[in-house]
């Protein structure tokens, strides 16, 4: 049972078709942007190295695609991660009003443990754009009604907060990801009547 | 590795001459080789589904099992492509069911490559992909990646993301499973078993069959080291769970080394177990004396006597069976390390046929000092090491004082099979496996089948016949197939299936002179090539 010191996050990205999570992740992972849109087909995968303190982070990166035909693929998507971040446009009020079910369709279907602590962020995204619909006022307080979910205003185009707000997502799922691993350390009574010695059965002296 | 001419001739020959072979064989008397040994005495049992709960039952001593639950192992049918597409080139994606499955993800555009370290490093891996060697990756539902047999996952994980999407899409369209994907001469071949999926990709002929067969004997390795019950429930409580935190390298090593036995084992393929060539009387003697030794001990299950890989008897409780593929999972745990050797060790092992759900206590020991002649004792009472232990020294010392340890190694030394009475020039190895005994017995690697290289080629000819020969859509006896390099006959019996290899240009006489020859020699022999009679405690 070595512990490894690297850390392997499962991050993804959800989001109304449109307001740029395949630009955000391309500007946190390669750094770059185009004006270009291209509309993601199921999902996109990157993964980026990040240096989190002490720990070294690899953050496996699921860029799901917004277009509603797309949907069914959820479950499998979100099955298993490690953080979310929530994207919307700060130009597109629709965008800002699907973060609810954004995050509730996340919750249903990747039922995770203790949903109220689960670490999302809230990307209001085109901040540079100057036909802004959504003050940043506003979106803020809606992530302080959703347990203090961390709101970032960013600019894929610019880079403004990209690698901020990855960042801080990283960190709070690695906190999340102490607090578990500190309870799977003490032995939980896991069988069914049946079962026998699992005090036993902690992995293989060969 | 076949131009399609030559598959078109072989094919044209093939059912002409299959006909002909087919009646010549069939009537040889020596074919009626097959008593059929479906009773209790039988040592294996190949065909029950595992069952759980097992082990709880024999500890409270219940020998009546009325509740065999069938558990996550139940296979699943494959589609196959037909026999004549075999080589053809088409790309297409087969699911069972329909085949309405197209990709639903896009790797990383392309464009975006180069710059950093990671990418480089990304770059490398996917080159090895392109490569021509065998794949194999594990990973968990949640598109973790937990094992690779090249490279390091920690570079895999873009991959590893689009393998889970693969797998999940298939599935959530009209309740499909994935099982493998054609591209060209290349098979990506897919087992989801919750919560992991693990994926093959190979290059060569291979039966989907045996890639499936793969995929599973990876599965029960990972099974046998953490159990399933305990993987299931930690990724239960715990979706995102990196499962490489239980894996080792120790773990890692056994996962490498059951791939490659596969590729070297036809009885892994045929699920059967490999006995050492004893006479009839030496073979008792031993396994009467681990039976008597043992007998009375509660709590006793199995216990084996292993030689490199070969069996030398098995003892067990009454109705109580060792499935081959678990017996192989144990001889991989002993071949992988030389820990083993000169101590007395105590390893919990899940024997997933027997019981996924818990682990039995395996106390492992060599009985020689040059650690060829291994005893593996295996209890369902973790509190038993010292029992065991007592066991294994009169077990060591009773074999000393019958001489059994010297016979042992002195058949070990034996060069079997394709002595003179076989002795066909034309006939280049065999393998013949009694089915009523799940047992087999094959004639020594010779030239130019001894490199490694040589050895895998061959076993993957002869793992495409068994493919043919077993595949469920076609209900063959026969398969006769003349490659580039040798023809392969294999033949499903009623009580044994046999995969002999020839010179390419034999002639069916010869074959079927030799086939003669083969089960002749095997029926008379019987008795010492195979453990015919279990022991009990």
């Amino acid at each position: 049972m070595a512990l490894r010191k690297k850390v392997l996050l499962k991050v993804i990205i959800l989001g109304d078709s449109g307001v740029g999570k395949t630009s955000l992740m391309n500007q946190f992972v390669n750094r770059k942007f185009s004006n270009q849109y291209k509309a993601t087909i199921g999902a996109d995968f990157l993964t980026k190295e990040l240096q989190i303190d002490d720990r070294l982070v690899t953050m496996q990166i699921w860029d799901t695609a917004g277009q509603e035909r797309f949907q069914s693929l959820g479950v499998a998507f979100y099955r298993g991660a490690d953080c979310c971040v929530l994207v919307m446009d700060v130009t597109s009020p629709s965008s800002f009003k699907s973060l609810e079910s954004w995050k509730d369709e996340f919750l249903i279907q990747a039922g995770p443990r203790d949903p109220e602590n689960f670490p999302f962020i809230v990307l209001g995204n085109k901040a540079d754009l100057e036909n802004r619909a959504i003050q940043a006022r506003k979106a803020q307080s809606w992530c302080q009604e959703k347990n203090n979910i961390p709101y970032f205003e960013t600019s894929a185009k610019e880079g403004l907060n990209v690698e901020k707000a990855f960042e801080t997502v990283a960190r709070n799922a690695l906190a999340r990801e102490k607090e578990t691993d500190q309870q799977a350390d003490f032995p939980i009574p896991i069988r069914i009547p049946q079962q026998e010695e699992p005090q036993k059965k902690n992995g293989c002296q060969c | 590795m076949m131009t399609s001419s030559v598959v078109n001739l072989v094919q044209a020959k093939h059912n002409a001459a299959t006909e002909e072979l087919t009646s010549m064989l069939e009537a040889l008397p020596s074919s009626e080789n097959s008593q059929e040994h479906r009773e209790e005495s039988a040592i294996f049992d190949d065909e029950n589904e595992p069952a759980s709960g097992l082990i709880n039952r024999i500890r409270r001593n219940s020998v009546h099992s009325s509740q065999t639950i069938t558990t996550a192992d139940s296979l699943n049918t494959i589609v196959a492509d037909d026999s004549t597409s075999y080589y053809s080139a088409d790309d297409d994606t087969t699911t069972s069911g329909t085949n309405s499955t197209h990709t639903a993800a896009n790797v990383t555009n392309e464009e975006e490559e180069t710059e950093n370290n990671l990418e480089n490093d990304e770059e490398i891996h996917m080159n090895l992909l392109k490569s021509k060697s065998k794949h194999m990756f594990v990973l968990s539902e949640n598109g973790k990646p937990v094992f690779t047999r090249y490279g390091d996952e920690e570079h895999l994980i873009t991959l590893m993301g689009v393998m889970q999407t693969l797998v999940s899409f298939a599935e959530l369209t009209d309740s499909n499973q994935l099982n493998y994907i054609k591209a060209g001469q290349c098979r990506i071949a897919f087992l989801h078993r919750e919560p992991l999926i693990f994926v093959l990709i190979s290059h060569t002929n291979e039966h989907p069959l045996c890639l499936t067969q793969q995929l599973t004997y990876i599965y029960h390795q990972i099974i046998s080291t953490l159990t399933l019950s305990r993987i299931q429930h930690k990724f239960h409580v715990q979706p995102n769970f990196d499962l490489r935190r239980w894996l080792s390298n120790a773990e890692k090593k056994l996962l490498n080394n059951i791939v490659d036995m596969y590729e070297r084992d036809l009885g892994m393929v045929m699920t059967c177990a490999k006995c050492l060539m004893l006479p009839t009387n030496v073979r008792g003697q031993i396994g009467q004396t681990v039976a008597q030794t043992i007998r009375g001990q509660k709590d006793m299950i199995f216990a084996i006597i292993l030689t490199h890989g070969h069996l030398v008897t098995i003892a067990r409780l009454k109705n109580y069976h060792l499935h081959p593929s678990d017996l192989y999972l144990l001889i991989n745990l002993v071949n992988s390390s030389d820990a083993f050797k000169g101590v007395e060790s105590w390893v919990p092992v899940c024997l997933p046929r027997f019981d996924s759900g818990g682990c039995l206590h395996a106390h492992i020991s060599y009985l020689d000092d040059s650690c060829d002649v291994c005893l593996v004792l295996m209890t369902v009472n973790p509190e038993h090491f010292q029992i065991l232990s007592e066991f294994r020294q009169k077990i060591g010392e009773k074999l000393k004082k019958i001489n059994a340890l010297v016979q042992i190694k002195t058949a070990l030394g034996k060069d079997r099979l394709l002595t003179e009475e076989i002795a066909c020039n034309e006939l280049r190895y065999f393998a013949y496996k009694s089915r009523g005994l799940s047992q087999y017995t094959s004639s020594k690697l010779l030239t130019p089948y001894t490199t490694r290289e040589q050895h895998v080629r061959l076993f993957e000819l002869i793992r495409y016949v068994y493919g043919r020969l077993h595949d469920p859509s076609h209900q063959l006896k026969i398969v006769y197939f003349t490659g580039e390099h040798e023809s392969l006959l294999g033949w499903l019996a009623p009580g044994f299936e046999l995969h002999a290899v020839f010179s390419p240009l034999v002639t069916l006489e010869t074959v079927t002179a030799c086939i003669d020859r083969i089960l002749t020699y095997i029926k008379r022999d019987e008795s010492q090539l195979f453990i015919m009679k279990c022991e009990y405690f």
